[in-house]
């Protein structure tokens, strides 16, 4: 499909009328709301995740293609809750109390949205409380975030608090930013580590898949 | 509220009738010598009232005036208006100026340490009818009403003196801390200490003159924990003995400047120190924990005396140290010191940005007298950290980059190039730009897509490298080479978008145009060697023109001594602290989208 092509390319480059030209031109062509979203949207992004992750993309090209993806969304989104399309998972992100770091957190929901998955930005110093609300409200996996060594103990309390809320096993956590570590992972009882955005967007679609 | 006409100046200012005339005069900055603190007791602040009147004598200035009060003799700290007024101040009651470098505009300051050198002859016959040797000495050196003397100096006085001789004192704030005979001891010293996160830096002051005497700098101990805040914070948050051995390597590492120096540790009555917040709550031994968590708010920021001896610092045994006060966890008593030094405690007519600009990049932004501040987290790529072959601009560093059918680069110390340091990187980003080997989104392009138009030479500088091409920018005799990598311009993107965002955030939270800045004053270690095309063509600073940029390097140092030389401009360090609005930057709504737009090259 050379137009799916088209519009994983526009996302690629960051140009957000293109992508979203495409996506009603795709949507005008009768291709259902689901292959536009696997082979265009997600298709691009993950190439932009790939880049990302080899140094050849930085912050401000994953934020304009991200920006191109989220309009393209919204063109697509009445359409895919009208096919029934379910995300592969929901993810509730957060920055971890006491640390206000949001960009790779943001960065990070941006490349989950782009892997196909319904997210809850639950935003910057985020209590262990308010993760272990968002489960209950429906998230099947926590991504947390933190940028300090200084606030790296708040995922341990999550981890912890979730224990204690007895939901431990209904939600698969994940974690990653500057001082985090897979070894600190494991010691935490963390489900998985991602070192980048784009390995944490794939370690996410691992775990939902397992 | 009356006018107050000073003579022989001819200026006039305001003085409220509630207000002393010597308190009137200083809000003015004509500072009169007052060493008993305005206390009426040691005559110093004479002036004479030529036209006008005033409240009556008090019965201090009836005692040491006498006479001269009928031609019209006060004293300043006892004068209150009652009417419009002409005052004729004599030179001898105006505390000198001295004239301090900043790196900038040169302040001159009224000279008042909080440490000073007496001579005074005892003679007997003063003893008559005085309550007690105290009050003699006191009287003898015009000191403040409160003279302290301890213990000791009381067991000194009573067996030390004979009649006839004469002798030093040295007073420490109100305090009488010794007595030698004349010429015994070495004028007295002040040590003004920059503590970095990175480097201790101390410059001696001889205060009987106000003159610097040495600087003296150190790697700071407390690198082997770390070597940045968080790290430290960390470290003291979290390891058992954590603070102790942070405020011990710190201590260790000015002791060392003192040793040094090669100054007799006895010759030292004070210390002034400024830091960033963490380094003054660790040389404190005030845990830093809530510095590492939201919403980074310090156990303290106020400026505190404290004994030396309990810090412990390796001075006299009666010395003081004082701490300047800070303004918020990010903004510290460094940036109090800077402010000083750039005279930020003085209106402006206009508009006026101070960066400090280092791993932390602290901004202040004045108009009039209105005053904001920020900090932002530039990262390490302006000091050479964290850069492929990044290094501090000493020797063999890349200081300079120029981009044209070859490169050109100049190295520090004119010596082979070992590295780059923060100018040398701005450089070779904006010439990299302009020769489009770098796009707008800082992407380096591999040499099969670079422009035709690159001459031979620079485009067989650009290679493969680990992650993305590099650029070479020399190569060693060694077969080494120094390059920059693609890391290396990600870095630089982030640590000019943290600068970049900072400036515009203060702007913006006074509306103020970039236009309107009239004085743009770089501090911190790279300051003096950034070319400012090159920043102006990263985005790092707004379209400021060249004669509108000073450099003043070590601000936060020249402040310290400001604060050590004269009281009046650690009172002002003091107020200054208070009266800033902190704008925390991170917190604002749309601090994420502003701060990726500014990692564009535009």
């Amino acid at each position: 499909m050379a137009r799916l092509e088209d519009l994983a390319n526009s996302i690629i480059s960051g140009k957000a009328d293109a992508a979203v030209e495409a996506t009603e031109g795709a949507l005008a062509d009768g291709t259902p709301a689901a292959e536009i979203l696997t082979d265009g949207l997600i298709a691009g992004m993950q190439v932009v995740g790939e880049r990302f992750k080899n140094h050849e993309f930085y912050v401000p090209e994953v934020l304009i293609a991200a920006r191109a993806m989220k309009m393209s969304m919204a063109k697509l989104r009445p359409h895919l809750v009208e096919q029934d399309y379910e995300p592969v998972g929901t993810v509730a992100i957060g920055t971890v109390r006491g640390d206000l770091h949001d960009i790779g957190k943001n960065l990070v929901a941006m490349m989950l949205e782009g892997a196909g998955f319904a997210i809850m930005d639950l935003g910057i110093d985020v209590t262990p409380e308010q993760f272990v609300q968002a489960v209950k409200d429906g998230a099947d996996m926590i991504a947390l975030s933190a940028l300090l060594t200084t606030t790296m103990p708040a995922m341990k309390d999550t981890v912890e608090a979730l224990d204690a809320a007895g939901i431990r096993d209904q939600v698969k956590v994940i974690i990653g930013g500057a001082p985090v570590t897979e070894t600190y992972a494991n010691e935490i009882g963390a489900d998985g580590y991602g070192p980048d955005a784009a390995s944490g967007a794939e370690l996410a679609r691992e775990l939902v898949a397992a | 509220m009356h006018a107050l006409t000073v003579l022989p100046d001819g200026t006039t200012v305001e003085s409220a009738e509630d207000n002393h005339v010597l308190e009137s005069l200083r809000r003015h900055d004509t500072i009169l010598t007052s060493p008993c603190g305005g206390e009426g007791t040691c005559g110093k602040c004479r002036i004479q009232i030529e036209d006008g009147s005033a409240n009556a004598p008090t019965p201090q200035e009836r005692s040491l005036l006498g006479a001269a009060l009928d031609e019209g003799a006060r004293l300043a700290c006892q004068t209150m208006l009652a009417s419009d007024a002409t005052v004729r101040i004599p030179a001898s009651s105006r505390v000198p100026n001295v004239r301090v470098l900043t790196g900038g505009a040169p302040r001159d300051v009224p000279f008042f340490p909080n440490v000073r050198r007496r001579t005074f002859t005892w003679e007997r016959s003063s003893r008559e009818d005085a309550e007690s040797l105290v009050d003699v000495v006191a009287q003898l050196l015009d000191a403040r009403a409160d003279l302290r003397v301890g213990l000791a100096m009381a067991r000194q006085l009573a067996t030390v003196l004979e009649d006839g001789k004469t002798y030093e004192a040295t007073i420490l704030g109100n305090r009488l801390v010794s007595i030698s005979p004349e010429g015994a001891d070495e004028d007295p010293l002040g040590i003004a200490l920059d503590v970095g996160t990175t480097t201790v830096v101390a410059q001696f002051v001889n205060l009987k003159t106000g003159e610097a005497v040495g600087t003296h700098s150190r790697m700071n101990d407390q690198s082997r924990y770390g070597s940045d805040v968080i790290a430290r914070i960390n470290h003291a948050a979290t390891e058992q003995d954590g603070l102790d051995e942070l405020r011990e390597a710190v201590l260790s590492t000015i002791k060392e400047c003192v040793a040094l120096s090669g100054v007799d540790p006895s010759q030292i009555y004070e210390g002034v120190v400024v830091g960033n917040t963490t380094m003054m709550h660790l040389l404190a031994g005030i845990s830093p924990e809530s510095l590492g968590q939201l919403p980074y708010t310090p156990v303290m920021r106020a400026g505190v005396d404290v004994p030396a001896a309990d810090m412990p610092m390796p001075f006299n045994d009666v010395a003081s140290v004082h701490l300047v006060a800070g303004i918020a966890g990010y903004v510290g008593a460094d940036t109090v010191g800077a402010m000083l030094a750039a005279g930020f405690d003085e209106e402006y007519d206009g508009v006026r940005l101070l960066a400090d600009i280092g791993t932390n990049c602290e901004l202040v932004l004045q108009r009039g007298s209105e005053i904001v501040a920020c900090s932002t987290p530039a990262g390490p790529a302006f000091e050479g950290a964290r850069l492929e072959h990044g290094m501090l601009a000493g020797p063999g560093a890349i200081e300079r980059v120029t981009i044209g059918v070859t490169c050109e680069i100049r190295v520090v110390g004119r010596v082979e190039a070992r590295g780059i340091c923060g100018s040398g990187v701005v450089d070779v980003t904006a010439q990299l730009l302009d020769a489009d080997v770098i796009e707008m989104t800082g992407r380096m392009v591999p040499v099969e897509e670079a422009p035709e138009s690159l001459s031979e030479d620079i485009r067989g500088r650009i290679e493969a490298g680990e992650y993305g091409p590099v650029f070479v920018l020399a190569r060693r005799e060694d077969g080494d080479r120094v390059l920059v990598t693609q890391r290396d311009i990600r870095e630089t993107q982030l640590a000019k978008a943290a600068v970049r965002t900072g400036i515009d955030t203060l702007l913006h939270s006074m509306d103020i145009p970039a236009d309107d800045i009239d004085e743009l004053l770089i501090a911190g270690g790279f300051g003096s060697y950034l070319n400012t095309a090159n920043a102006r063509r990263l985005g790092m600073i707004p379209d400021i023109a060249d004669d509108k940029i000073k450099y003043i390097g070590n601000a936060a140092l020249v402040g310290a001594r400001l604060a050590l030389i004269s009281a009046e401009m650690r009172a002002r360090g003091e107020a200054l602290s208070r009266r800033v609005t902190h704008v925390h930057v991170a917190r604002l709504p749309n601090f994420q989208d502003r701060f990726s737009e500014a990692m564009l090259f535009e």
